[in-house]
C-alpha cells in the first residue's frame, strides 16, 4: 500500500515558488492497477517519483507498506528501490550494452550472484517475449521491444510495485496495446501494484481499476474508472472523458439530415439501442442512427450515438422527455422542422 | 642524394622520437590515472547528481580553468620549480614531462566530463531508480556510455601533448618539435624542417584515425 499524506512539493524557480503538488492525499491499494492522469506540469510525473524516493515531498508524508520515506538512510532506500520497479517514456536503456546485459544491470545493482544471472535472465526474457534478442543493442530494437527490456528490467529483483512514467506516449497504438496487455497479465499473475501517469485517458481506460485525475499539482477527483466515465465530476475529467468518446459528424451530413439530431450518452445495463427501440414502441417515432461508439470499460458498456428522430412534434417531445430520464446524457445537437 | 641526407640525420630523427614518445607516454598515462577521475569528478558533484557538492565542484573546476587557461609555454617555466622539487632536475625530456602532465590532466579531465554530459539525465535516474549504488553508475553506466567520447578525448590529448612537446626545447626535453626548430629554423635547413614535418603529419594522422576507429567501434548508439 503506497500512502501520500498532506503532500506538497515546492520548486524555487527564478526566485519564484513553483508548487509542483499542492496538499495531495492519496492511497493506492496493493494489486491494483492505479492510474495518475493530467497534462503536463499537472505534477504527475512529481507524485510518482516520491514512491520510490527519486523525489522528497517539501511537506507531508510518503509511506510505502506503512514505512515512511522521510529521512530514510541511503542503503534502506536503495532496498525499497530494489523493491520497485520503474519503466519511462524514453526507455533509457544502457545504450553501449546488450539486453542481457542491460538486465543484468539490475541484478547487479542487487548484488545477485554472478552465477545466478543466466538463468535470471532467461526467465525475464521470456517473461516478456524477447526470447532470441538477448544479444541485440537497444538502437537494433524496435520502441515496443526497448519497453519490454525496461519491462525486464524493472521486474528483475521481484518487485512488489512498478512505477510506469508515461511508459506509451512514445509507442505507436498497436505497440501501445501491447505493452498494456503485458502490464495487465503481470498485474494478474504476479500480483504487482502498477502505478502509471499518463496523459491519455485511453490508457487508463484500458487497464486502469481506479485513477487519480490532477491539475496543477493538485488531485482533484479520485475514482474507479468505470465511475471516472459514468459520473464525471471536476471540469478537467469531463474535459478526458469528453475527448475519449468524441464523435463527430460531419457538416454534410447534419445538414442533409431532417428532423431533430441528438447526442445521447448511455451507461451499463441499459445500452442505447435498446432504449431506443422502446422509445419506438411506446411514441411511434422513427429513428436513425447517424454515428456511434461504444467503448467497455472493465467489461461494462459505455457509449454515445448520434441519432436523428422523426415524427410529429407532438410524439417527438415526450419521446425526448423520456429518453432524458431513461439515458444518461442527451443533448438535442440540431433541430430542423 | 636526399636518402643519403635521410640516412645522416636518421640517428637524430630516431632520438627525437624517443624523446617525444617518452614525455607524451608519460604525461598521457598521468592524464589518464588523475584526467579521467578527475573529469568524472567534476561531472558527479554537480548540480543534481548523486555525489552533488557544489563546494568541491567549484574548487576543482576553478582549478582546472587556471591551468587550461595557461598558455603551454608559459606554463612550462612556470613549472620549473615544481619539476625541481619533484626531480630535483629540470632538464630533459623526464623533466618536460611534469608541465606536459599538469597541462594534461586538466585537458582530458574537461573532455571526459563533457562527454559524460552527454549521456541523457533519465537514463542515470532511471539507473538510481533500480537502486544501483553510485560506483556501480558510474561504472556500469556512466563510463561504457561515455567510453566513444572519452577515446576520442584521449586522442585528442595525445595530440594536444605531442604539440606541446614541441616547446619541450625550452628546457632541454629535445623531441621531434625541438628537432624541427633547431636544425630547421636556426640553421636554416629546410631539407630537416621538411622531414619532421612529414613525421609528424603522419604520427598525428595515424593516432587521430586509430582513435576514430576505436571511438566508432565503441559507440553503439
Amino acid at each position: 500500500m503506497i500512502e501520500f499524506k498532506h503532500i506538497t512539493k515546492r520548486f524555487v524557480r527564478d526566485r519564484t515558488p513553483i508548487f509542483a503538488l499542492r496538499d495531495v492525499d492519496l492511497t493506492i491499494q496493493k494489486g491494483e492497477i492505479f492510474g495518475i492522469i493530467g497534462e503536463s506540469g499537472a505534477g504527475k510525473s512529481t507524485l510518482l517519483r516520491l514512491i520510490n524516493g527519486l523525489e522528497h515531498p517539501t511537506q507531508g508524508t510518503v509511506k510505502v507498506d506503512g514505512v515512511s520515506l522521510g529521512g530514510m538512510p541511503k542503503s534502506e532506500l536503495r532496498q525499497l528501490r530494489l523493491r520497485t520497479g520503474m519503466i519511462f517514456q524514453h526507455f533509457q536503456l544502457i545504450q553501449s550494452r546488450n539486453v542481457a546485459d542491460n538486465i543484468a544491470f539490475a541484478l547487479k545493482a542487487a548484488g545477485v550472484k554472478r552465477a545466478d544471472f543466466p538463468e535470471r535472465i532467461r526467465e525475464l526474457v521470456s517473461l516478456v517475449g524477447l526470447e532470441g534478442f538477448e544479444t541485440n543493442f537497444p538502437s537494433q530494437l524496435s520502441g515496443g521491444q526497448k519497453q519490454r527490456v525496461g519491462i525486464a528490467r524493472a521486474l528483475a529483483n521481484d518487485p512488489t510495485v512498478l512505477l510506469c512514467d508515461e511508459a506509451t506516449s512514445a509507442l505507436d497504438p498497436v505497440t501501445t496495446l501491447q505493452i498494456l496487455d503485458l502490464l495487465k497479465d503481470l498485474n494478474e499473475r504476479l500480483g504487482l501494484t502498477i502505478v502509471l501517469i499518463t496523459h491519455e485517458i485511453d490508457v487508463v481506460k484500458q487497464i486502469c481499476h481506479r485513477v487519480a485525475v490532477m491539475s496543477q499539482g493538485e488531485v482533484v477527483e479520485v475514482a474507479s474508472t468505470y465511475d471516472l466515465f459514468s459520473q464525471a465530476k471536476h471540469p478537467v475529467t469531463q474535459h478526458y472523458v469528453d475527448t475519449a468518446l468524441q464523435i463527430e459528424l460531419p457538416e454534410r451530413i447534419l445538414q442533409a439530415t431532417p428532423g431533430k439530431i441528438i447526442r445521447l450518452q448511455f451507461t451499463g445495463e441499459k445500452t442505447g439501442e435498446s432504449t431506443l427501440s422502446e422509445a419506438i414502441r411506446r411514441y411511434d417515432i422513427s429513428v436513425s442512427i447517424l454515428h456511434g461508439k461504444v467503448d467497455y470499460i472493465q467489461d461494462v458498456a459505455f457509449g454515445v450515438l448520434i441519432v436523428s428522430l422523426t415524427g410529429s412534434s407532438d410524439q417527438i417531445a415526450p419521446a425526448l422527455d423520456w429518453l432524458a430520464t431513461e439515458l444518461h446524457a442527451l443533448e438535442v445537437i440540431q433541430d430542423v422542422a | 642524394m636526399w636518402l643519403d641526407r635521410i640516412q645522416t640525420m636518421l640517428p637524430e630523427l630516431l632520438k627525437a622520437l624517443g624523446e617525444t614518445a617518452w614525455m607524451v607516454g608519460i604525461s598521457l598515462a598521468f592524464a589518464l590515472v588523475v584526467g579521467i577521475p578527475l573529469g568524472i569528478l567534476l561531472f558527479v558533484t554537480d548540480r543534481g547528481l548523486f555525489f552533488q557538492n557544489l563546494a568541491v565542484r567549484r574548487v576543482l573546476d576553478f582549478v582546472v580553468n587556471i591551468v587550461r587557461s595557461l598558455p603551454f609555454i608559459i606554463l612550462l617555466v612556470a613549472l620549473i620549480p615544481l619539476t625541481k622539487f619533484l626531480l630535483d632536475n629540470t632538464i630533459g625530456p623526464t623533466a618536460a614531462s611534469v608541465s606536459l602532465s599538469v597541462a594534461a590532466i586538466p585537458f582530458l579531465a574537461r573532455l571526459v566530463e563533457t562527454s559524460l554530459r552527454e549521456i541523457p539525465p533519465g537514463l542515470i535516474e532511471a539507473a538510481e531508480a533500480c537502486g544501483a549504488k553510485p560506483l556501480r553508475i558510474i561504472v556500469s553506466v556512466l563510463l561504457p556510455e561515455a567510453l566513444p567520447g572519452i577515446i576520442q578525448g584521449i586522442t585528442l590529448t595525445t595530440i594536444s601533448l605531442i604539440g606541446f612537446s614541441a616547446m619541450a626545447g625550452i628546457v632541454g626535453g629535445g623531441g621531434v618539435g625541438d628537432l624541427a626548430i633547431r636544425f630547421g629554423y636556426y640553421r636554416y635547413d629546410n631539407f630537416i624542417m621538411i622531414v619532421t614535418i612529414v613525421v609528424l603529419i603522419v604520427i598525428v594522422q595515424s593516432i587521430q584515425a586509430l582513435g576514430n576507429q576505436l571511438a566508432r567501434k565503441t559507440d553503439k548508439r
